[in-house]
């Protein structure tokens, strides 16, 4: 085998050090005894990730993961940990009796998963893992390039995204929104009273 | 106006009009003063829907052999780049040997017309060639065309028509019956909802690209995980909503996956590619398709992924469980069709013996559970997904029928569109008369049917004709589809599974009788008369009236199957 080249070395080092932080972060996230913990614990999980599709010449994908993954769904998990329960605890058990089958589900995955890509022949099917990190010239799909695509291509795509998005609103307003009984259905007038004088009690406790 | 434009509206006439139909509602809505209670609306806009069903119906019965003059014109440049900058490269154009209609179509003049087959092959055979031969000029053809785009990307045949009938029926069917129920004071955000639901569906069913076809599934599945939980107040409505949203993302995360497993295999999510691409085997594309089929699965509520479905239908409101039990099974079953055929041809032999042990454990499971079911909207559950089980049986003669090149096709295809019709329509309707039965009885157990005979004598006889055409008795519809469903799976060798349908039909014609022994038999408690009112009244009338037409005179709805199912098959 060859020497490696002084840009491979670089290269692979990227790549074992953006592997750590991603796989060690991941490790932490399962590990941490305390929920709080684990929660921050996805910071370089998350992050990793991002490196990995920068690295690869995808920045539009890097700054989506940055935006989408950091910015609102760890931002939404911290939140909803802190919320929910106290943070601070450290008693959460980390099995239940659940734990061999789970275990042996995962590794079943992990089988199955690294034995396909051993056995997959990369370089036939098309996708040439050195040629893809180490050529130069390598094209790079730029933000322009996603742009572009998006617009004419998967425009019709692109429109049914947006209906997606109506949808989604309309139905989380709904659902959220806080309930005040129409006039149609309207109570009798000693419940309202009754339901009144309870919500004043309600008041006068928790004040 | 622009040919691509009027390419673009005049295919996609349904789901754009039914867009700016919900848009409508939901503006209406606005301007309405607070206090109507918006049940003409609702009215309104199920004739919407009826509009769209006609819409739908012109595509279905239009036939288009010819690719639109925007994608000839494209295609034909796509194979002049191919012979002027290729072969001075010393390379000769490898055309897909699979595919007989490629050779000719390199030679032709440029006034001839490509049919759509044609045109696909050479997009198809050009992209793989771009893929081995990176000196092949960049430009993306016509894709970047969005009439082009919109034409490779969507299937727009007549199979894809023939289900956007099916679903604007059943949201007309739907918002007609929701009339009679309380969806609370949501009528028009209800409306709008299932209505963008119903175009998640037609854009399932019409894509040819896996990424378009889970915007689609998306869609469909956020509208319903919101009416599922529509009843803000009812804790069960609350638990149904959850429970299908966290067990549905959890399908969709499977898709996704599964897709993004075969796009790193294949280097394409098209269907017309990987149909290209999967003769060679490859081992993330049988975990892909597995993953896959695990959404496909959840879609239909097929055993052994059917856990989520009786809880979500007994909590959900009646008029959306009608809806999620018949249209969003059957676009699952129609994408299923349509991905197993032109997406993984060269793997039946992998994906049958899945298809056929999910086909066993959802009849098996349906069945003998529902003989325990005490509420009716639990036993419609579990018949439900007995039903998925002879549906997949169907799924699994059309593998067969692939493998062995056997001329019974078409035949396996044809009863499995039929039987999706037809089991739409007559579920449709019992979950509207469990529906109606629930709101004057306060409960949808079987003893809340018992005297309905005397209470609402034309519900109770309706009730009668579709729980026996649910069950295959032979005057009705159902009847019809099951033979059909059988026949295929016998055609096909399939003797014991077919026998284990046939045996648990019987079991499940007992279940059924004992819903319809509570109405003719056993007196009830509750005697007050239920008024059905006009507009559900028109709604279930249509229902058993098709339910029993189909049952007496198959032919014109087999010929329609039969020519819809050809143009899946000859895509």
């Amino acid at each position: 085998m060859e020497a490696m080249t002084t840009q491979e070395i670089v290269h692979y080092s990227i790549f074992a050090l953006l592997a750590l932080v991603t796989v060690g972060g991941a490790i932490k996230v399962a590990a941490s005894r305390s929920m709080i913990h684990a929660a921050f614990w996805l910071f370089p999980v998350f992050a990793g990730v991002a490196g990995f599709y920068l690295y690869l010449g995808a920045q539009f994908l890097a700054a989506i993961q940055v935006l989408i993954y950091i910015g609102a769904i760890l931002l939404l998990i911290v939140f909803a940990v802190t919320l929910t329960r106290n943070a601070a605890d450290t008693d959460e058990a980390q099995s239940n009796r659940f734990v061999i089958p789970v275990v042996l589900a995962a590794l079943l995955l992990v089988v199955a998963l690294v034995g396909a890509a051993v056995i997959t022949p990369w370089r036939e099917a098309g996708v040439d893992i050195d040629r893809l990190l180490l050529a130069p010239g390598v094209p790079v799909t730029d933000v322009s390039a996603v742009g572009l695509t998006l617009l004419q291509q998967y425009l019709l795509p692109f429109e049914i995204a947006s209906v997606l998005l109506l949808a989604a609103m309309i139905g989380a307003i709904v659902l959220a929104r806080k309930e005040r009984r129409a006039p149609d259905e309207a109570l009798p007038a000693e419940e309202i009273m009754a339901h009144d004088e309870r919500t004043e009690a309600y008041t006068e406790l928790t004040r | 106006m622009n040919v691509e434009y009027s390419y673009i509206l005049t295919s996609f006439l349904p789901e754009i009009a039914l867009v700016v139909l919900g848009l409508l509602v939901l503006a209406i809505d606005l301007v309405l003063p607070a206090r109507s209670t918006r049940r003409t609306l609702t009215i309104v806009a199920a004739f919407g829907c009826l509009v769209v069903m006609v819409l739908s119906a012109q595509q279905w019965l239009a036939s288009t052999p010819i690719a639109p003059d925007l994608v000839q014109r494209e295609t034909r440049a796509m194979v002049q780049i191919w012979q002027q900058q290729i072969e001075p490269l010393g390379q000769s154009v490898q055309a897909d040997p699979t595919d007989p209609s490629l050779p000719r179509v390199m030679q032709l003049p440029a006034e001839m017309a490509l049919t759509n087959a044609e045109a696909r092959a050479v997009v198809r055979a050009y992209q793989q060639q771009r893929h081995l031969t990176p000196q092949l000029p960049p430009r993306e053809m016509g894709l970047a065309h969005p009439g082009f785009a919109a034409w490779w990307l969507f299937a727009n045949d007549q199979f894809a028509a023939a289900f956007k009938v099916l679903f604007a029926l059943a949201a007309f069917l739907v918002l007609l019956l929701s009339v009679r129920f309380p969806v609370e004071r949501y009528r028009a955000e209800f409306a709008g909802l299932l209505i963008f639901a119903t175009v998640g569906l037609m854009v399932m069913v019409n894509s040819m690209d896996l990424v378009v076809l889970f915007l689609g599934l998306e869609l469909a599945a956020v509208c319903l995980y919101a009416l599922a939980s529509w009843h803000k107040g009812d804790a069960r409505s609350q638990e149904s909503g959850v429970k299908y949203l966290l067990l549905g993302s959890l399908a969709s995360a499977f898709f996704i996956y599964g897709a993004s497993l075969l796009f790193m295999q294949y280097g394409s999510t098209h269907l017309t590619m990987l149909g290209g691409a999967a003769m060679r085997l490859a081992p993330f594309a049988l975990i892909g398709l597995l993953m896959l089929l695990i959404g496909f699965g959840f879609k239909v509520a097929a055993a052994p992924l059917h856990l989520w479905a009786p809880d979500v239908y007994q909590g959900a409101p009646t008029s959306m469980v009608a809806f999620l039990s018949t249209a969003s099974k059957a676009a699952g079953f129609a994408v299923l069709l349509r991905v197993l055929s032109l997406g993984f041809p060269a793997l039946t032999d992998r994906w049958v013996l899945l298809i056929g042990v999910m086909a066993a454990l959802s009849m098996v499971v349906g069945n003998l559970v529902a003989l325990h079911q005490n509420n009716v909207k639990r036993l419609l559950a579990y018949s439900g997904i007995a039903q998925a089980g002879y549906l997949l049986i169907a799924v699994m003669a059309v593998g067969l029928a692939g493998l062995h090149h056997s001329s019974h096709l078409e035949a396996a295809v044809t009863a499995a569109v039929l039987y999706l019709f037809l089991y739409t329509i007559a579920n449709i309707g019992a979950f509207a008369i469990a529906g109606i039965v629930q709101q004057e009885s306060a409960g949808v157990e079987m003893r809340d049917f018992a005297g309905l005979r005397t209470r609402a004598p034309l519900l109770a006889f309706g009730m009668t004709l579709l729980l026996l055409s649910l069950g295959g008795i032979p005057p009705l519809a159902g009847f019809v589809g099951k033979w059909f469903l059988f026949l295929s799976g016998v055609v096909e060798g399939q003797y014991i599974l077919v026998l284990l349908g046939a045996a648990l039909s019987v079991v499940s014609i007992y279940y059924y009788l004992l819903v319809v022994k509570q109405i003719y038999v056993l007196p009830g408690e509750n005697t007050a008369p239920i008024r059905v009112g006009a507009v559900a009244g028109i709604g279930l009338t249509l229902i058993v009236f098709l339910t029993f037409l189909i049952g007496v005179f198959p032919r014109p709805f087999l010929d329609l199957a039969t020519q819809t199912a050809q143009s899946l098959l000859h895509f």
